[in-house]
């Protein structure tokens, strides 16, 4: 299944990666520019480990504020 | 709602927010809802209040989460080098089941920092500042606490709003990927998400005339997400039926997520 799409080949913008033990890496400003870039670890909610950041909705209503 | 005040010539002098997150179980899936309440410090009339009520209302990040004004066009990518456009999804495509544990309940709260504004020679604003933005909410064995900074400043020592807001999105997208799909014994490593950002037409003054004037500002852009395996393994379409469970793409399709606004003077 290989089929034309329309996002192009310029570096992204922002870049979530699962990095393990129920987190992801967040960076902001990933392409060479004069702003950033900014990291960030959410945590995935779940029922045996405490999140050690926090939620990714939580990172999304931090922008809301801000 | 510092740029609005500026251009409305309001006298703002300072202004803190806090939201409260609630969890919520609904029928289109939605994980949560926020009430939010906007404490304005200066002296300011009934009439200034309510222009910045409006302004809050129409908060272009706002817009995202309340309004859903971010149209995305999504990609798959596998980690075997298939490609596929992942939108329009089909009409009648169901959501993937599986257990996503409940966002917790929990607090967002925005301090501005005053001697971040910037202005130009002539004493004209040019940049609104950042805020210092508290999160608190619950753990499973004690309450958490996070700083993050975010704003508006010309050297860019902070993320803007909109990247921060999608960096969450991005996040909520990959943890809801990591939950759901059927990844087999490698797990999710490798799972990437890519967001693709064109330039807002207008800039900051527009999305702040638009906040002013009560308009709903919708923005384009594209998510790309790439999954380690085959399209056998992980079809397209178990991919987008996970998508209709992620919290944060439904919030940003369907908006709704603002349960009351509030704008008081303090």
């Amino acid at each position: 299944m290989v089929e034309g799409t329309n996002i192009g080949q310029a570096p992204p913008d922002i870049v979530a990666r699962y990095v393990g033990n129920e987190t992801i890496n967040a960076t902001i400003g990933v392409a060479p520019g004069p702003a950033g870039p900014w990291s960030y670890i959410t945590g995935v909610t779940n029922s045996d480990l405490d999140v050690v950041a926090p939620p990714p909705a939580y990172l999304s209503v931090a922008g809301w504020a801000a | 709602m510092v740029g609005v005040a500026y251009r409305g010539k309001i006298a703002l002098d300072d202004i803190t927010v806090e939201f409260k997150v609630e969890s919520l179980e609904s029928s289109n899936g939605m994980g949560f809802g926020v009430r939010e309440v906007v404490t304005l410090k200066g002296q300011i009339s009934e009439s200034e209040r309510v222009r910045l009520e409006r302004a809050s209302n129409f908060c272009p990040v706002g817009q995202a989460m309340s309004k859903g004004s971010i149209e995305f066009e999504d990609e798959v990518r596998w980690s075997s080098g298939e490609t596929a456009p992942a939108s329009p999804m089909p009409d009648d495509l169901q959501p993937l089941a599986g257990n996503i544990p409940a966002i917790p309940k929990g607090t967002v709260s925005g301090m501005y920092l005053l001697d971040t504004k910037e202005h130009d020679e002539s004493g004209a604003m040019t940049s609104e500042g950042e805020a210092k933005i508290s999160i608190r909410c619950g753990n499973l064995t004690r309450p958490s606490r996070w700083i993050v900074l975010g704003g508006h400043s010309t050297d860019g020592m902070v993320p803007g709003p909109f990247p921060l807001a999608h960096s969450g999105w991005l996040s909520s997208t990959v943890a809801t990927l990591s939950r759901l799909l059927p990844f087999g014994t490698q797990g999710p490593d490798g799972l990437t998400v890519e967001l693709f950002m064109p330039a807002s037409p207008g800039g900051v003054a527009s999305s702040q005339a638009n906040a002013a004037e009560g308009l709903v500002g919708y923005r384009q852009v594209q998510r790309r997400i790439t999954v380690p395996g085959t399209s056998s393994e992980i079809p397209l379409s178990t991919i987008q039926a996970a998508l209709l469970r992620d919290p944060m793409s439904i919030t940003y399709k369907n908006g709704g997520v603002l349960l009351s606004h509030e704008v008081v003077v303090g």
